[in-house]
């Protein structure tokens, strides 16, 4: 169902010839599959008219029981006129058009609950054949009425409010249908307005931040008070005695850090700079810090991450099959290509295995190449990080990035290339760095599920210190592959813009230019940088921005191993 | 050539300047079965006027673009247009300088050097045309950056140097980002003028399947020029790879219409199957039937 919702989206956005497009109503066949028609006609209603002043429309007609009634009334009215002004422009539409009208006549077509639209229906279809339908007098009203004609999009909505006015409000009861879900040809979409969306996102986010840690506000508030006593000293010492409470929230949250006070410190003074200032780094593990042994808190933290562990194990073994197949194809995936592209190759050399035949050149051509030598060209030592967004905006999909980087991981350990997994989160002013396997550690790729997401994300300084960690890593070539919804948003603010803190919030545009610059910089440097898109198609853009082509998107996850594969081949081909 | 430049609109400064390259560049009687005789034509008067203007002011040119932008229709047109013989060389990973500049070889007891095409079409003041640049690896095309820059010589170790014909001009071609296709290295890049190929517009392709296809119906001329924008746009917003969108496939097609196969059936061959994935075909089975009927016949389309 879900690649035929897709289709029926791409006919659509084909006929209305805009892909930003999000329609309300999709058309289904009796079988369940996109009806080509009727989603044409979506789509050219929306290139036609202005659907904005229609969406408004149908929302209103949705405040009455019987909407479903009115709505497909209107479709009726809007085929007719999306019809004739498209049919110049693709002849097609006569055909598809009779075709169509002649499987409503057979009755082959799924009928209304409402008689008097199967009426309507049929009859209005009839004339499409070019047909005179016997039906009552007003039926036959109600549908010249329902011909708008050459009408402009508000000429039409008011026309169809007479149309409503004049035969069901007011004059004829025995019309009135039962209110009652009908099997609307035509189904509804949630209704979004786009800047609904993106507040109900935020919320979203807000929520999914607090979701897991009913102690949270506890703890603030907790906290508030200790600062309240601490008040006296003067401003500097201040704003460092946050940071450490602050550390100290962090660690128990997200478990002790691995490295050094000095190092966390040197590392932020090199990263949390520019559009990061002031934001700080922790890098753990995510195991336990045995100092908070007694603090409830931390141990409700430790619980919760263990209980996240087991739904992603859960997950994974429950589709164990699946996800199996998916390894070994991937794995055979890269390692074709490997042997492919870094297949050893003999050439004409000056010293190495002497190529008889050719010992003349050099008498007579000086030419001092008549040696073999085998070229080993292979792909150096390479090496992959894979970066998981842990942001809560990947709440709902957890088990399967869990998954999804299991594969990635274990497909690339199998190839006897080294990976490290880690994911980012930010959480206060922290981005968190939890890392589950480092490049030697060929036996826990296992610990990835333990990823479990929380708090914001900052892309672009996560991108950052994964590129940093990559440099030192000794590795000749680097590859970074990015888990991703892209969707970048912190509630800490971009720091010295003396703007209001809701407009410098590192979200929107401001985050994903500066992840897309981020990525950019990697690229620069020689490293590339993928991206598997994990989040909503309305984000897709935004993947585009930041990660130009180098990006995947999975629509369909039983072929993950295919697309992750053919993004793998096409990066590893061009090292 | 020239008769349809001028059709088409081109600067008449720019061709009377061909007209007086191809005055003082003769070609030698035995390498004019070289010149080519262009099947299709190429549409775009910017590109056209840059790449003329390009070419007269002695520099190479690169044409990227993605497929079926017509980078090779053009360079052919352009060796037309100046009436130089034309050498054409495919490249590869395997390409490396013996392929491009020549080889030595036994003959008749001796050792000789036998010519590789570019050494050819310098000495003969031809049109290289470099194709699919970026699928060699760079170090094996290192040995044309003489030839490409302004010491124009081919210098062949333990034989001869020679100079490059003053009439020569190298076109090279590259589809960017392309499975097996590399980046292309930077000494290389700066020897050529670059050009990026536009995609074909909705009216220079309808020129095109007039031109083409003189008894195609104007109806249908829209519908496919329809058709390939469609999947084009299709294809730019992700929904579907470019491999369904092919201007030569739909060529193909209105072949083997005119021939008498249904057209749905030949947009399928040409178009939709090139799509080895099952749903994106579905899609673009979806885009083709929102343009052709499917009892459509041949008497439908062409008159």
């Amino acid at each position: 169902m879900a690649l035929d919702d897709k289709r029926a989206l791409n006919i659509i956005w084909n006929a209305s010839d805009d892909y930003s497009f999000q329609p309300q109503f999709k058309a289904y066949d009796e079988k369940g599959q996109a009806d080509i028609y009727w989603n044409y006609i979506i789509g050219a209603v929306n290139k036609y008219y202005d659907y904005t002043l229609l969406r408004a429309f149908f929302n209103h007609l949705k405040t009455d029981s019987q909407h479903e009634f009115y709505e497909n009334l209107f479709w009726l009215g809007l085929e007719k006129c999306a019809y004739d002004k498209g049919k110049k422009e693709r002849p097609v539409l006569h055909s598809l058009r009779k075709n169509y009208a002649k499987k409503v006549l057979a009755g082959e077509t799924e009928a209304f609950d409402d008689n008097l639209l199967n009426v309507l229906v049929n009859a209005h279809f009839a004339r499409a054949l070019g047909k005179s339908p016997r039906i009552s007098m007003n039926a036959l009203n109600i549908l010249n009425d329902l011909d708008f004609g050459d009408a402009s999009t508000e000429e039409i909505i008011s026309k169809m409010n007479l149309i409503i006015k004049k035969y069901f409000r007011f004059n004829y009861g025995q019309y009135e249908v039962k209110a009652g879900k009908g099997k609307v040809r035509i189904q509804k979409q949630v209704q979004q307005g786009d800047e609904e969306q993106l507040s109900d996102m935020d919320l979203e986010t807000m929520k999914a931040l607090y979701m897991d840690s009913a102690e949270t506000s506890r703890d603030v508030y907790y906290e508030e008070i200790r600062q309240k006593e601490d008040k006296k000293p003067v401003k500097k010492v201040k704003a460092e005695k946050k940071d450490d409470s602050e550390r100290l929230y962090i660690r128990k949250y997200f478990g002790a850090s691995i490295l050094t006070e000095q190092k966390t410190h040197l590392m932020e003074r090199t990263l949390c700079t520019g559009n990061h200032k002031n934001t700080h780094l922790h890098f753990t593990r995510g195991e336990f810090d045995q100092e908070f042994e007694n603090d409830s808190n931390a141990l409700y933290y430790h619980k919760a991450l263990k209980e996240q562990r087991e739904i992603n194990l859960e997950h994974f073994n429950s589709n164990y099959i699946k996800y199996k197949n998916s390894i070994s194809k991937l794995t055979n995936r890269i390692r074709n290509t490997m042997l492919a592209y870094f297949e050893s190759y003999t050439g004409k050399s000056e010293a190495g295995r002497l190529n008889a035949p050719k010992i003349w050149r050099n008498v007579y051509l000086n030419d001092k190449k008549v040696f073999t030598k085998v070229y080993n060209n292979d792909i150096g030592n390479l090496s992959v990080d894979i970066l998981l967004d842990a942001s809560a905006s990947q709440h709902e999909r957890q088990e399967t990035i869990a998954a999804e980087a299991y594969i990635i991981a274990e497909a690339f350990t199998r190839c006897q290339i080294p990976v490290k997994v880690y994911s980012f989160s930010s959480l206060r002013n922290f981005t968190v760095i939890n890392l589950y396997r480092d490049y030697e550690e060929t036996d826990k790729n296992d610990a990835i599920f333990n990823y479990k997401t929380t708090g914001c994300n900052r892309d672009g300084l996560a991108i950052r210190t994964a590129l940093h960690m990559m440099e030192g890593s000794g590795y000749f070539k680097k590859i970074l592959i990015v888990l991703s919804d892209c969707r970048p948003n912190d509630t800490q603010c971009v720091p010295d813009t003396g703007a209001r803190q809701e407009q410098t919030k590192y979200a929107g545009a401001t985050g994903i230019i500066d992840t897309a610059f981020e990525v950019k910089k990697g690229i620069n440097n020689g490293n590339s940088v993928l991206c598997v898109f994990t989040g909503e198609d309305e984000d897709l853009s935004t993947a585009k921005k930041i990660y130009g082509h180098n990006f995947a998107r999975i629509y369909n996850p039983d072929r993950f191993a295919e697309i992750v594969g053919v993004l793998m081949q096409n990066q590893l081909k061009n090292l | 050539m020239l008769e349809f430049l001028r059709k088409e609109g081109i600067n008449e400064n720019l061709i009377k300047d061909i007209e007086k390259f191809r005055e003082f560049y003769k070609v030698e009687p035995k390498m004019e079965y070289r010149i080519p005789k262009p099947k299709y034509n190429y549409y775009g008067n910017d590109v056209w006027e840059a790449a003329i203007t390009a070419l007269l002011c002695g520099e190479n040119l690169l044409l990227v673009g993605s497929k079926a932008t017509g980078k090779n229709v053009l360079a052919e047109n352009l060796s037309a247009a100046f009436g130089r013989p034309k050498w054409d060389i495919s490249f590869h990973v395997n390409t490396d300088s013996t392929s491009l500049i020549g080889t030595d070889t036994f003959e008749g007891g001796q050792v000789v050097f036998r010519n590789g095409p570019i050494y050819e079409c310098a000495k003969w003041g031809g049109f290289g045309v470099l194709d699919e640049i970026n699928m060699a690896k760079n170090d094996s095309v290192a040995v044309l950056h003489a030839t490409l820059d302004y010491r124009r010589i081919i210098d062949v170790p333990g034989y001869d140097k020679i100079n490059i014909d003053d009439a020569s001009r190298f076109i090279a071609t590259m589809n960017y980002g392309y499975a097996g296709t590399r980046e292309l290295n930077e000494a290389l890049t700066s020897r050529f003028m670059v050009i990026n190929m536009p995609n074909i517009s909705n009216e220079n392709l309808r020129k095109l399947l007039k031109n083409e296809y003189p008894h195609l119906r104007e109806e249908y001329v829209d519908q496919f020029a329809g058709l390939f924008k469609d999947l084009q746009l299709k294809s730019e917003n992700s929904e579907i790879s470019t491999k369904s969108v092919d201007l030569r496939g739909l060529l193909a097609s209105i072949n083997l219409m005119d021939k008498g196969l249904a057209p749905l059936k030949a947009l399928q061959m040409g178009i939709a199957n090139k799509s080895f994935d099952d749903f994106e075909r579905t899609l673009v089975e979806d885009v083709i039937r929102l343009r052709i009927a499917d009892n459509l016949g041949r008497n439908d389309i062409f008159r």
